[in-house]
């Protein structure tokens, strides 16, 4: 490993070391530069609007976009400074209409006059309505919702929480992992990709799942997107592969990075910090508890969490809890699936943008308070079952009537309820220090494995 | 002896060699050939008849990385059969069934191991001209590990997938069931489903480094 880490730096000082050649890895397809096109953001935008269609609540809509509107304009507003805003007939745009000048609503956060806005939506259809608009989101208009989050963190959390828009959700996410510092941390991503492309062992392991991973996505099939969708997903997986040995790869990482690459609109680059800012350990808000001990040899976080899990389960369900564990039913055969795919291996993209949405803002516990919640809907199936087969089958059910659309499966109330069990819950962080204090008190020797524990959750 | 019977099964081998495929293809008879990785653990059932007796089968299907190894066991243990399956075009997923017996005859506890109902796949028959296991060498690892029956099947084009499945079923029947269907393993069982190490101290010393002290070599580093 000592050697793999000078290799890096080697490399990269070459390449830091002649600035004006920008030479691009000839496997990456674009250059960095280039990626986060107006076009990257539409595909990734339209992917969400498919996605989240069947969920068709209009209720709502004007007040969100206008929050929305507020904060990309934000500095505006702020300084009464029009942001400059570049012609939509430019950029790639048989669907691009006639720019439509709207005026933008009342001022969601108090106190602060809102001007008449120069914001520019153009609409894809004659009769569409204003959320189906695509958005001309400039520069200026990224760094005035940079600025806004800086400033109103809880607000944007919140805006997020309420459900964020497709035209803003991956720049937010972004925001909220604050993902940007990580691009500044870090090597570039072709070093990355680079040392990643030279273990081949690993790049049979990762070949293997590509072609299983969203197969039927048109990104991801090759009769609609040729190999551009599988060799995107194969290189971020290869890149983040040698970015953390420790973690290498593992199956399930192929879900998350897939879909982080529809979310990002096909951008390699971006989805692959992404990934690392999402498997890091961040101290919040949100708090993200070091997801990459999912993927570990041994999974170390996946035997805590399923241990805190357990604990959560008897409180705050305690009919159903007993009931598994009179069938004997082994919470890691159901669980696992849940957690370490971030519930894309069981539900449909659109049920897991929300879900997401909710995690990145509320942090990892809310996976925990949205999975009680899940169980409390189905608890009086599952109080009627006689053995471990009738429970999986509910959970069968469950996932394939989700996709179905035939949703039983009311989503926001689900999701309120899991706000609910967030408060009411012990968190994993409390939960953590409580088992290390409980075992230093009964083995006090062991004090050593305790710190090497908190360490090895903490690094990298 | 009208008496439902029980079986307990699993599928073991390397990961993309087709073991979903395959169960989907014994329990549905159809085979999309598009299926997910499988993480975690996963069951199916169905209703057979063997020698005019009807059997309850319970199929375990696993993942296939090497990592889920450790994890995987915790649902193998008290299995009346077990099928080792690779991929024809696939040599290294050939050479890794002797891993494979191994770990689950140290794992899944399986009674006397020279009498254990293995079945051997061989499966991508569809794929013939990319063979690289010929069934003579397949043939011969199975004589030479205790005369294992051998089967080359076809997930996909459903060809002898049947017959594989009816010879685990039938040869667990002959010696006997373990019993096992709705009695997992302590190690697992119960909501409190986490493989239960001494305590919380452990399960994180196992995954730090210079925890709990290191033993089998085979992908149990738990």
């Amino acid at each position: 490993m000592g050697a793999a880490c000078t290799s890096v730096n080697c490399k990269s000082q070459k390449k830091h070391g002649a600035p004006g050649s920008a030479q691009v890895h000839p496997i990456i397809k674009q250059k960095p530069e280039e990626a986060p096109s107006q076009k990257t953001l539409q595909i990734g935008y339209y992917f969400q609007a498919t996605e989240l269609r069947f969920q068709d609540n209009d209720e709502g809509m004007k007040e969100k976009l206008d929050k929305w509107l507020y904060a990309v304009n934000y500095q505006t507003n702020k300084q009464k400074v029009q942001p400059s805003l570049e012609n939509p007939e430019s950029r790639d745009g048989q669907r691009l209409k006639e720019p439509v000048e709207i005026n933008q609503g009342p001022p969601p956060i108090q106190g602060i006059p809102v001007k008449k806005s120069l914001f520019q939506i153009v609409r894809v259809k004659p009769d569409a309505k204003e959320w189906e608009c695509e958005f001309i989101l400039s520069k200026a208009h990224q760094e005035n919702l940079r600025t806004f989050h800086q400033d109103h963190s809880s607000e944007f959390q919140t805006m997020i929480k309420d459900s964020s828009l497709p035209q803003f959700r991956w720049l937010s996410w972004k925001l909220l992992l604050n993902v940007d510092a990580k691009v500044i941390q870090h090597e570039p991503y072709e070093v990355w990709l680079e040392l990643g492309e030279t273990n081949k062992g690993m790049k049979k392991e990762i070949a293997k799942d590509i072609e299983r991973t969203f197969s039927t996505h048109p990104f991801f099939s090759s009769q609609t997107n040729g190999t551009n969708g599988s060799k995107a997903l194969h290189n971020v997986l290869m890149a983040y592969s040698a970015f953390n040995t420790k973690v290498g790869y593992c199956q399930g990482m192929n879900f998350v990075a897939g879909f982080i690459l529809l979310m990002s609109g096909g951008n390699e680059e971006e989805t692959f910090y992404f990934l690392v800012a999402l498997l890091k350990t961040q101290d919040g808000p949100p708090i993200m508890d070091g997801l990459r001990g999912l993927y570990k040899n041994c999974f170390p976080l996946l035997h805590k969490y399923t241990s805190y899990f357990d604990e959560q389960f008897s409180t705050h369900l305690p009919r159903v809890s007993s009931k598994f564990n009179t069938l004997q039913i082994p919470t890691l055969l159901w669980l696992t699936k849940w957690i370490q795919t971030l519930f894309l291996y069981s539900f449909p993209f659109g049920v897991c943008i929300r879900l997401w949405d909710m995690l990145l803002s509320e942090g990892t516990q809310f996976v925990f308070a949205f999975i009680l919640s899940l169980l409390e809907h189905l608890q009086e199936k599952f109080l009627h079952c006689e053995d471990l087969m009738q429970v999986n089958g509910i959970f069968k059910e469950l996932e394939e009537k989700t996709f179905q659309n035939q949703i039983s499966l009311k989503l926001e109330p689900l999701i309120q309820r899991g706000l609910y069990f967030m408060k009411t819950m012990q968190s994993f962080q409390v939960y953590k220090e409580l088992n290390i204090q409980k075992n230093k008190v009964k083995e006090p020797r062991q004090s050593g494995v305790s710190a090497a524990i908190t360490a090895t959750h903490r690094d990298q | 002896m009208s008496k439902k019977q029980f079986l307990k099964m699993v599928i073991l081998g390397d990961s993309g060699v087709g073991k979903t495929t395959l169960l989907q293809q014994y329990v549905t008879q159809k085979a999309t050939g598009n299926s997910k990785p499988t993480i975690g653990a996963d069951f199916q059932k169905k209703e057979v008849m063997v020698d005019n007796q009807q059997v309850n089968l319970q199929i375990w299907d696993t993942a296939g990385q090497e990592k889920f190894q450790s994890l995987g066991y915790a649902f193998y243990r008290g299995a009346d059969s077990c099928a080792l399956v690779f991929d024809i075009t696939n040599h290294k997923s050939f050479e890794n069934l002797a891993m494979w017996k191994k770990g689950f005859i140290e794992n899944a506890s399986p009674g006397d191991v020279n009498t254990y109902p293995f079945v051997v796949i061989g499966n991508k028959l569809d794929k013939e001209v990319n063979r690289q296991v010929t069934s003579q060498e397949a043939r011969q690892w199975c004589k030479d590990n205790g005369d294992i029956p051998y089967y080359e099947t076809s997930a996909l084009e459903n060809i002898s997938v049947d017959s594989a499945f009816l010879e685990m079923a039938k040869t667990a029947l002959k010696r006997g069931t373990q019993n096992a269907l709705f009695s997992l393993p302590e190690s697992i069982g119960g909501a409190g489903g986490a493989i239960k190490l001494n305590n919380f101290e452990d399960r994180g010393g196992a995954g730090a480094k210079g925890g709990a002290g290191k033993k089998k070599k085979n992908g149990t580093c738990c």
